[in-house]
């Protein structure tokens, strides 16, 4: 794990633990040199002192010549174990006596004359001059000890060393365990606190006010901006309400408009057929003529009162969605332009590959149906219809494309012409300026949208999506 | 030792000396008394004599030799350029030693031993450290006998003596003695 993806609670406890673990080694080892470098210089000091007291006692022995006197002297060295050798050289440099007897010395060591300590190969040496008086000098004390007790005493060292750095760390361990609380659980509660109101939503939760350093500040902080959500939740919730409420009333008002408009409108179109009946001959050509135009007005209000109808319905189904593939939509669709299709020679190029869409099955094949009807109504001047169909997968969910080879969506109208009876184009194109509409209603209605761009060497290409909750291609056979 | 190394030199020297001195008979006499010759001096540096032993700090240190001299020429060449305490060494050679005054030690040659008894009397209380290697010399008055065991020159002390003359013998020369006549 990266150290960044370690919960705070252990980061605390792993800087806190090197930290001290940093200052403790130094500590140590600071006081493991001094007792290596003062034990030596100590082990020493204390050889030194021996030899000397041993060399003192050795006098008289040297003087007089008194072989067992000086060997009993030495002897006396046993108490100290880590001696290994002791040997009183005469002046000449001719052993006189040895500790312990079966030792071997047969040759002074190099310098006899001289005095001096020191650790060579891993032994202490050292040298005493054995004198009586102010300077008469009777022979030589040579004295060889072991480091023995030096290591035994680093060896306690560094257990000490090692047991204190342990106990240190514990007591670390602990003592930030603790402490680390005042730090962690703070941190920790309002981690928790965000992840269930990111998760739950529920932005009347609150933290405790906390103290006056950062963390109480940080929770005020959070309480303050959790109201602050909260304010425009409410807010937000009740705008999408007011919405709702109006677009209810909108659509009631788009059936009602539609559907009531219909029954005076049947009765103008029943007479004015009446009339074009029964009075043809009573009427003169002008009369003629008006009648034809009041006919085609209101056929050209019936097509704009069903589109409105159709639109309004689009907005208010409910029936359950289903998963079906977008093929069958298209396939179903081209069914119905079929003569269109015919006569005007378009050519309908579709992919092999068309998503799965989970959609209301009627309502979606309205919505290509109306695609391809605006599509094959735009063409290249002279030439037929060429439509192009293909999946779409992207930001905005899965849906299909419809591209044509029209003239394109003039800059700034790529908005204006979802919108109800608005048209971009002359009336020399039919439609009422519906079918777009009953598109975008659809699309809004599944939770996705639809939009214009034009294509790379003329043509527009319509995108319809029906909102990201599509079921996985693998799990939507049909 | 170069002056012992330089003494091999004169083998000769030693023989005729010790032919010459019927008391120093026998197998290396004369090893025996250049053993003793270098203890006499060593006396010097393992006993305190009393302030009033010597006239000023320049006064030197007296080895006497009473009666006939076993050590000859070799007592001067073992004290010769040494120092005891600090001050040079003169060996002087006495008849007998009633006459070693101002003396500090006085070896009472073998020849002496029929008269000790009345010598060491006139000497009574001055601080002269007696030695000998006439035999009982410890018990008949004197401080310091040589004798000898298993072929090695020992030393036994009377500590009355040399205490009642106000000489301190270094409790390191003890180590080594034999005690008579007193406690140290």
């Amino acid at each position: 794990m990266k150290f960044a993806d370690t919960p705070i609670q252990k980061k605390l406890a792993i800087i806190v633990m090197l930290t001290t673990a940093a200052a403790l080694l130094v500590t140590c080892a600071a006081f493991f040199a001094y007792e290596l470098t003062t034990y030596r210089e100590t082990a020493i000091r204390h050889l030194e002192t021996l030899g000397q007291v041993t060399a003192d006692n050795s006098t008289a022995a040297l003087a007089f010549q008194n072989r067992d006197d000086a060997a009993e002297v030495l002897s006396a060295l046993k108490a100290h174990p880590d001696i290994r050798l002791a040997a009183l050289f005469d002046q000449e440099g001719k052993m006189f006596a040895r500790y312990p007897r079966e030792a071997t010395v047969d040759e002074p060591p190099p310098g006899f004359s001289h005095s001096g300590f020191g650790l060579v190969d891993g032994h202490l040496i050292g040298l005493v001059q054995v004198t009586q008086g102010r300077d008469r000098r009777l022979g030589t004390l040579f004295l060889k000890a072991g480091t023995g007790e030096i290591n035994k005493r680093l060896r306690l060292y560094a257990t000490i060393t090692l047991v204190v750095f342990a106990a240190s760390l514990a007591v670390a361990y602990v003592t930030s365990s603790v402490l680390q609380r005042q730090i962690s659980y703070p941190l920790l509660s309002l981690a928790t606190t965000a992840r269930a109101i990111s998760e739950q939503r529920d932005y009347a939760v609150r933290m405790p006010a906390g103290g006056k350093d950062e963390l109480g500040v940080l929770n005020r902080a959070f309480n303050h901006m959790l109201k602050e959500i909260e304010k425009h939740v409410a807010e937000a919730e009740q705008a999408a309400r007011t919405i709702r409420g109006k677009n209810r009333e909108l659509e009631s008002l788009m059936y009602v408009v539609s559907h009531d408009l219909r029954e005076p409108l049947r009765t103008i179109q029943n007479f004015s057929e009446m009339l074009g009946d029964d009075y043809a001959d009573k009427l003169d050509e002008d009369g003629q003529h008006l009648l034809t135009r009041i006919r085609i007005a209101s056929d050209r209000l019936e097509r704009l009162l069903l589109d409105l109808l159709d639109v309004s319905r689009a907005s208010r189904t409910t029936k359950p969605t289903v998963s079906v593939n977008a093929r069958k939509l298209v396939d179903g669709a081209l069914e119905r332009l079929a003569e269109r299709i015919r006569d005007s020679r378009a050519k309908v190029r579709i992919d092999d590959h068309l998503p799965d869409l989970f959609v209301d099955e009627t309502w979606a094949g309205e919505a290509v149906l109306n695609l391809l009807s605006n599509a094959m109504k735009y063409t290249r001047p002279g030439a037929d219809p060429e439509v192009e169909v293909s999946g779409f997968a992207g930001e905005d969910g899965v849906g299909i494309a419809v591209a044509d080879r029209g003239p394109g969506v003039p800059e700034g109208q790529e908005e204006r012409i979802f919108q109800l009876f608005q048209r971009a184009v002359s009336r020399d194109i039919e439609g009422t300026g519906a079918g777009l509409a009953i598109v975008r209603e659809v699309a809004e209605k599944h939770g996705g949208r639809v939009w214009v761009e034009n294509r790379d060497g003329g043509g527009a290409r319509f995108v319809i999506t029906f909102g990201r909750q599509q079921p996985k291609p693998e799990a939507s056979h049909e | 030792m170069a002056f012992l190394r330089s003494i091999r030199l004169f083998p000769l020297l030693m023989l005729v000396a010790g032919l010459a001195r019927p008391t120093v008979i026998g197998a290396a006499p004369s090893k025996e008394y250049q053993v003793k010759a270098v203890f006499l001096f060593n006396f010097a540096l393992f006993t305190d004599w009393p302030a009033t032993a010597f006239a000023d700090a320049k006064t030197p240190l007296v080895i006497g030799v009473a009666g006939d001299d076993p050590f000859g020429e070799f007592l001067n060449q073992v004290v010769a350029g040494e120092k005891a305490k600090g001050r040079p060494i003169e060996i002087k050679r006495y008849g007998h030693a009633s006459e070693a005054q101002g003396c500090h030690i006085l070896f009472v040659s073998d020849s002496e031993k029929r008269r000790i008894d009345d010598d060491l009397a006139p000497l009574g209380t001055q601080p002269i450290l007696t030695v000998s290697d006439i035999s009982r010399f410890a018990r008949r008055g004197g401080m310091v006998e040589f004798f000898t065991t298993r072929g090695r020159i020992r030393l036994r002390v009377n500590l009355q003596n040399a205490r009642a003359a106000g000489l301190t013998i270094s409790s390191k020369l003890l180590r080594p003695a034999e005690i008579v006549g007193g406690r140290p």
